[in-house]
């Protein structure tokens, strides 16, 4: 075939400037230390990389949502194991109560003291989490879960539902608990509490507590309840807090897997350099020493 | 004396010829030169003895070919499309690839502040952190919107000035056919013209594809390819752009023009097609977002028990422009709790049943959103490709036309030495001549 020198010439830079082209972009790569730069760089990567980066930030919502989920719970969980403390007190003073050998100024100090271990209960059931809302009075964050009437009767003034919140894909757990099934389920504990007290404050010593035995009864299954709920907040705890661990071990995959379609390899990107540097040095050897071939030199 | 007169006209073809190598050494490394080459041929004689008469220099010939020129000028249109295409997409990926324009980043706080808000949907601050969101997620897309309209005005300047371009060359083209055709007609040389004319016809193959037929009288007419005429003997058309219309104007007719082909057909496909669609669904999207969740909203009732109300504020025939943040819903005023049977508050406060509707929304959008950058970086990766390929191909037709057109040093140099030579044989032979007369004279 024949060819012009200024083909040969012009052969020789378009050999540059594509060289020239790979360099620029194998520079930028390492200066980046991404293998991707512009989408179209590799499309598909891309597409995946969209993919894992919406896959992360859900996996770090989720996770934020269970450790506030997590905090509620554990703030619950702390009032609730105070209340059980106050609850174990109230069962001896009510099995003491019970016993017929204390005179009537005991009765009334085991009642004076069982009338402030109330007001303690109501207190714990009432709590407030960080930002003022009433932790256990189901949605009703604004009201106090147990509100007293004009006789000083205690009623449950909340309501029952549970806030529920997404901690993984299609899993929800519940992000808070009322107390209205512990003190105002079919015992109806505070109310039963209050006649008990009234009853040993007026008494005759040597007579039993008409309501005694059965407030046995109704402290052992408000304690029962008391527990159930401790055991289902603290089984919502583990489950999240397993849940987490397994999406942190989730996102370190996916962080190598990004790592993986989206990062250089400095070693290939430094023998890429090296080649096209050695690509470069011998189009330029080639085109001087072809320059030098002229039958013009001869004449 | 025959023998002196074919030595001379030895002479002076050999002078020609030498001259002719010297045009093609001096434009050695002229853009678009067609090497030129001295064709001879023997005197035709009358007399009996056949050996006289000497040579002729019958032509000087303009080494082209024309399909190879034609295959050179459809590369040109092919690169200059694919090139621009490709040079247009990469704006557009860059743009939207990019991290800091990103709706994915931006849905990731809506989402963010929302999630906080599904656990604490009473508190105040994590709530004016979801008005926040919606108002960085509504910025992005008026800011990407923005961008998108920056390319598509930069896209019309472009094709401005290309239209421009096209015009010129035309023009130039008429006023070389003029010439070409009145030196022609007078045997006059035209390469030169030639020359010029071929790199006016590859400069105007790059902004739009043309077709181009060379006439009897020397003139070329050129043509887009849907027919449209651009130059006709020393005539010529003007292109024009306005409202997005392509026209030719050709004497008293007006000619619509589309898929030119050229940088100037992707440009106006690019814009009309791909640009457009993008733009289209990203409105699609800005407007599903606030729709979606506005009508969401009002379904469920806020921390006073008020009906919810519209967090977003759009145009709907340009949602992605004109996304913004209701600006007279306050923090409290966003409707998370759900209602029920009876359209009441589904209940307190502490109620979350709306707003888990809204995380569930997320889904759809983040998926569009991906479905539009993945479709511009397979698009925009295409092009790159498509764009790289028609390099080749058109370095390949340069080659092409190169190798028949081109100068070849070493190709001068021979013809330089063949020529002296038989310039040297003919003055030898005049001077043999002169020897044989002298020779003869001599003898009286």
């Amino acid at each position: 075939m024949r060819v012009s020198s200024g083909q040969i010439a012009q052969t020789v830079i378009n050999g540059l400037s594509r060289q020239g082209g790979k360099y620029a972009q194998v520079l930028e790569q390492m200066s980046t230390g991404y293998r991707i730069n512009n989408i179209a760089d590799d499309p598909l990567g891309s597409t995946l990389l969209i993919g894992l980066d919406r896959e992360q930030s859900t996996l770090t919502q989720y996770q934020s949502n269970i450790d506030s989920t997590q905090s509620t719970l554990q703030r619950s969980e702390s009032n609730l194991n105070s209340s059980l403390d106050v609850m174990n007190r109230v069962q001896q003073l009510v099995l003491q109560g019970n016993n017929g050998s204390y005179s009537a100024e005991d009765r009334q100090a085991m009642a004076a003291e069982l009338e402030s271990l109330r007001d303690s209960l109501i207190n714990f059931g009432n709590a407030v989490d960080e930002s003022g809302h009433y932790l256990f009075s189901g949605s009703q964050l604004d009201t106090p879960a147990i509100g007293v009437d004009e006789d000083n009767t205690p009623f449950y003034q909340g309501d029952s539902q549970q806030r529920q919140v997404q901690v993984a894909a299609g899993v929800q757990v519940p992000g808070n608990v009322s107390v209205e099934q512990i003190y105002f389920g079919n015992n109806d504990f505070l109310t039963s509490l209050d006649t008990y007290i009234d009853e040993l404050n007026t008494i005759d010593a040597n007579q039993s507590v008409p309501s005694g035995a059965s407030m046995i009864d109704t402290v052992n299954s408000t304690m029962d309840s008391l527990n159930q709920t401790l055991t289902d907040i603290g089984s919502t705890i583990s489950s999240i807090t397993r849940l987490k661990s397994a999406q942190s071990d989730l996102q370190l995959v996916n962080d190598k897997i990004t790592g993986n379609i989206r990062d250089l390899d400095y070693a290939d990107a430094a023998t890429k350099v090296n080649q096209i540097q050695l690509t470069l040095t011998a189009t330029q050897q080639t085109y001087t020493r072809l320059n030098n071939l002229s039958l013009f030199n001869y004449m | 004396m025959s023998m002196l007169n074919n030595a001379l006209s030895g002479l002076q073809a050999s002078q020609y010829a030498l001259n002719v190598v010297s045009q093609n050494v001096a434009n050695m490394n002229t853009d678009g030169y067609s090497r030129q080459q001295a064709i001879m041929a023997a005197r035709t004689t009358s007399s009996f003895s056949g050996a006289d008469g000497g040579v002729d220099v019958t032509a000087v010939q303009r080494i082209s070919d024309s399909y190879v020129n034609a295959a050179l000028w459809r590369a040109q249109s092919d690169n200059g499309y694919d090139n621009e295409r490709a040079t247009l997409f990469d704006q557009v990926s860059s743009v939207l690839g990019s991290d800091s324009l990103n709706i994915n980043n931006s849905l990731d706080d809506f989402y963010a502040a929302l999630n906080a808000a599904s656990e604490s949907p009473a508190d105040i601050a994590i709530r004016q952190e979801v008005i926040a969101a919606a108002g960085s997620l509504s910025e992005q897309f008026q800011q990407i919107t923005g961008q998108l309209q920056v390319q598509t005005s930069q896209a019309d300047d472009a094709a401005q000035a290309t239209v421009t371009n096209i015009n010129t060359a035309a023009a130039n083209i008429a006023r070389l056919n003029e010439k070409i055709v009145t030196i022609q007609a007078k045997g006059g040389d035209t390469a030169a013209l030639a020359d010029q004319r071929d790199n006016e016809v590859l400069s105007l193959s790059q902004y739009v594809s043309v077709a181009t037929q060379p006439q009897h009288d020397g003139s070329y007419t050129v043509t887009l390819d849907n027919g449209q005429p651009l130059v006709m003997g020393h005539q010529s058309g003007t292109m024009a752009l306005t409202d997005n219309q392509l026209t030719v104007a050709f004497g008293n007719e007006l000619f619509q023009a589309h898929d030119v082909g050229g940088s100037l057909g992707a440009n106006r496909d690019y814009l009309n097609n791909e640009l457009a669609d993008y733009q289209q669904q990203l409105d699609q999207l800005a407007g599903d977002i606030g729709e979606q969740i506005n009508s969401q909203l009002q379904n469920g009732f806020d921390l006073n028990g008020e009906a919810g109300q519209a967090l977003f504020v759009f145009d709907s025939t340009a949602p992605a422009s004109t996304l913004s943040v209701n600006p007279d819903l306050g923090a409290e005023q966003l409707a998370f709790t759900g209602s029920d049977d009876n359209g009441l508050p589904a209940g307190g406060t502490g109620n979350n049943d709306n707003l888990l509707q809204m995380l569930d929304m997320g889904d759809d959008f983040y998926n569009d959103y991906s479905h539009l950058i993945s479709g511009v970086a397979v698009s925009s990766g295409q092009a790159q490709t498509q764009a790289t390929a028609s390099a080749t191909m058109l370095d390949n037709a340069t080659a092409r036309r190169d190798s028949i057109s081109g100068v070849n040093q070493d190709e001068e140099a021979a013809s330089l030495m063949s020529y002296s030579q038989s310039y040297q044989a003919n003055a030898q032979v005049i001077s043999t001549a002169d020897r044989l007369f002298n020779t003869l004279l001599g003898m009286f």
